[in-house]
């Protein structure tokens, strides 16, 4: 038999847990999409669209050489203009399963959108470094194999490109 | 006695978890019945939108009236453009539709160009008339598929909201495939791969729209001959950067690029200035340089926009390309981008497209983009207007005020191109640019002009 004091930590503990655990869900629950971070001082052209890209390229790439943001960038709006995909920016991004960012929730947390403001802004202007990427994905991570069956272009830091 | 108040924590705690896991699920379980209906939706509308789709173009077909035609055809275009945008929001895990998708998305699009064709008064033709039907007839075919499907959806056997779920770790994950070997048996969405891979065989489809398969294979006219090695392609990019930034770079890395320009793509850094990468594509074929992109962030502005324009002309001017004339620019951050269109005596072409880009604060050249230069320019044969400009401004409607006229040729959907004559006019505080064929006197296009912070964009 253990001493009449330990007998007590168990259920204790697991009280401690239960009403942390409500805490949490509680505080969670506070901080809903309405507290959105925004770009604060960025001038934008066409600001909804722009602002919608720019949070997409920060999630999916925001720790990704210049040109390798402004290429996913151009994917999303290579997409776009294909047959393939949805014809809006935002039909495109929020296509179920197609930005691993959108389906965690990544996409909502960003908040340096700085660099990827510039980049969106490239975009939207024309630039695209894989001239012509419908596809990109970390060669790292596990993807659906489906994806490996598409043309390949390039690789730009961590990311395939392709077609 | 402590037993006994152990007792009633541990059944408090327990209780306390059932109602927690309880509440938990019911959150669950409407997060998943909204999830439901929101897939439940995008199929039904699918579905409809399919079928109406056969439908219109069914009518279209039966109708002997050019006019009521049109109008068929554009119900058509827009119903599968409509299914499209269902099919692509719908939660199709593990394999994308992309066939299925083509598919609607040409359907639509060739429907549109009929109706456009018929609106301008010309006919279909023969062929044209046989490839609607057999879209028609492959619609019928995805709508009976559709409907096959639907008998799982409402027999529960397709559960939308069963498609978004946390993946197991991989140990139980295994444990559990050993307890409980899984048999092979169809899956719920078999019907759709089964329609995407027959939807993958169908004959390309050529016509003047975009989504047409033609397009596809667009290979760059104006890059000129003969391939460059890496080394020739270094020297080429060190070149036009040291002369945009007025600095010396260094090559730090070569990648290829097998796009729809095949490229050797660099990066480049600035043996001056800490910091500052470029990042430039040269064509594989005749060594040109298609793209540049200067990384750094610009600061505070000390140019204004003329004075931007003067530093990209200068700029074109010294790497051969004389002439251009400026057509739209846009502000974005502190930088200015400028579109430059090619000349051809005086007639601008705008499928000849150059952007550069100007960092307002030291006047430098941050960004290139001859992408469409490249893939459009070629030695044409320009067509000699039968036009005055006098008589394209005639055909402007009265009480739509003209602000000028000028020769231009323009790319159409279809990758066309037409010899129009360009007509300003101004309606209600709006700018409007309308492009009357220089041969036909058909009005080919209408754009507005967008004002934007910083400049202009056309759309």
């Amino acid at each position: 038999m253990l001493p009449r004091r330990l007998r007590l930590l168990l259920p204790v503990l697991l009280a401690a847990t239960l009403l942390s655990a409500a805490l949490w869900q509680y505080h969670r629950q506070g901080q809903a999409p309405g507290a959105i971070p925004t770009q604060a001082g960025t001038p934008v052209g066409t600001s909804d669209e722009m602002n919608l890209l720019a949070r997409l390229i920060a999630a999916e790439a925001g720790d990704e050489p210049y040109e390798g943001q402004v290429a996913v960038g151009a994917v999303v709006l290579n997409r776009v203009r294909s047959p393939l995909f949805p014809s809006t920016i935002s039909g495109v991004i929020f296509e179920p399963w197609a930005f691993e960012s959108v389906s965690n929730g990544l996409i909502w947390q960003v908040t340096n959108l700085a660099s990827a403001s510039r980049a969106a802004a490239d975009a939207l202007n024309g630039w695209d470094p894989t001239y012509g990427a419908l596809f990109f994905w970390n060669p790292a991570k596990e993807v659906s194999p489906w994806i490996w069956s598409r043309n390949i272009l390039t690789q730009i830091g961590r990311h395939v490109f392709a077609r | 006695m402590a037993r006994r108040l152990s007792t009633i924590l541990l059944s408090l705690a327990l209780l306390l978890a059932i109602g927690w896991g309880l509440w938990e699920r019911a959150n669950r379980l409407t997060l998943a019945n909204a999830v439901e209906a929101g897939g439940q939706r995008d199929f039904y509308n699918l579905l409809n939108y399919v079928e109406q789709a056969q439908v219109s173009m069914g009518k279209s077909l039966a109708s002997s009236s050019p006019r009521q035609q049109a109008v068929h055809l554009t119900e058509a275009w827009n119903q599968a453009a409509a299914a499209q945008h269902s099919l692509s929001q719908l939660p199709t895990p593990g394999f994308k539709p992309v066939n299925t998708s083509k598919f609607l998305s040409q359907a639509s699009d060739y429907s549109n160009y009929l109706a456009q064709k018929l609106a301008r008064g010309e006919e279909m033709t023969p062929q044209e008339r046989q490839q609607l039907a057999s879209l028609r007839e492959e619609m019928g075919r995805l709508a009976a598929d559709l409907h096959q499907t639907e008998g799982q959806v409402t027999g529960k056997s397709v559960r939308w909201s069963s498609f978004y779920g946390i993946r197991m770790p991989s140990l139980p994950r295994t444990i559990a495939g050993r307890a409980l070997p899984v048999e092979a048996r169809p899956g719920p969405l078999d019907g759709f791969v089964n329609t995407d891979r027959r939807l993958q065989t169908l004959p390309s489809l050529n016509y003047d729209g975009p989504f047409s398969d033609h397009l596809e294979k667009q290979r760059p006219l104006g890059l000129g001959a003969g391939e460059v090695t890496q080394a020739e392609a270094e020297r080429r990019a060190l070149n036009f950067s040291n002369a945009a930034s007025n600095s010396n770079y260094r090559v730090q890395a070569t990648r290829t690029s097998n796009g729809r320009i095949p490229t050797f793509s660099l990066r480049l850094l600035d043996s001056r200035r800490p910091n500052v990468t470029i990042h430039i594509d040269v064509s594989k074929q005749g060594g040109q340089i298609v793209s540049l992109l200067n990384t750094r962030p610009v600061g505070a502005p000390t140019l204004d926009a003329a004075a931007a324009l003067e530093k990209a002309r200068a700029f074109l001017q010294a790497q051969g390309f004389p002439g251009m004339e400026p057509t739209y620019t846009v502000r974005t951050d502190n930088n200015q981008v400028i579109t430059f269109a090619a000349r051809e005596g005086d007639v601008i072409l705008y499928p000849d497209q150059v952007k550069v880009k100007v960092a307002l604060d030291n006047g430098e050249i941050t960004g290139w983009d001859a992408t469409p230069y490249y893939m459009a320019h070629h030695k044409r044969e320009l067509p000699r207007p039968k036009l005055t400009p006098e008589q394209a401004r005639a055909k402007i409607s009265p009480g739509i005020k003209v602000e000028g006229v000028k020769l231009a040729l323009i790319p159409l959907p279809g990758g066309q191109e037409k010899l129009t004559y360009e007509v300003k006019t101004k309606m209600d505080n709006t700018y409007y640019l309308t492009y009357i064929n220089a041969l036909t006197g058909e009005e080919e296009k209408v754009l507005q002009i967008i004002d934007v912070p910083g400049g202009q964009l056309t759309m």
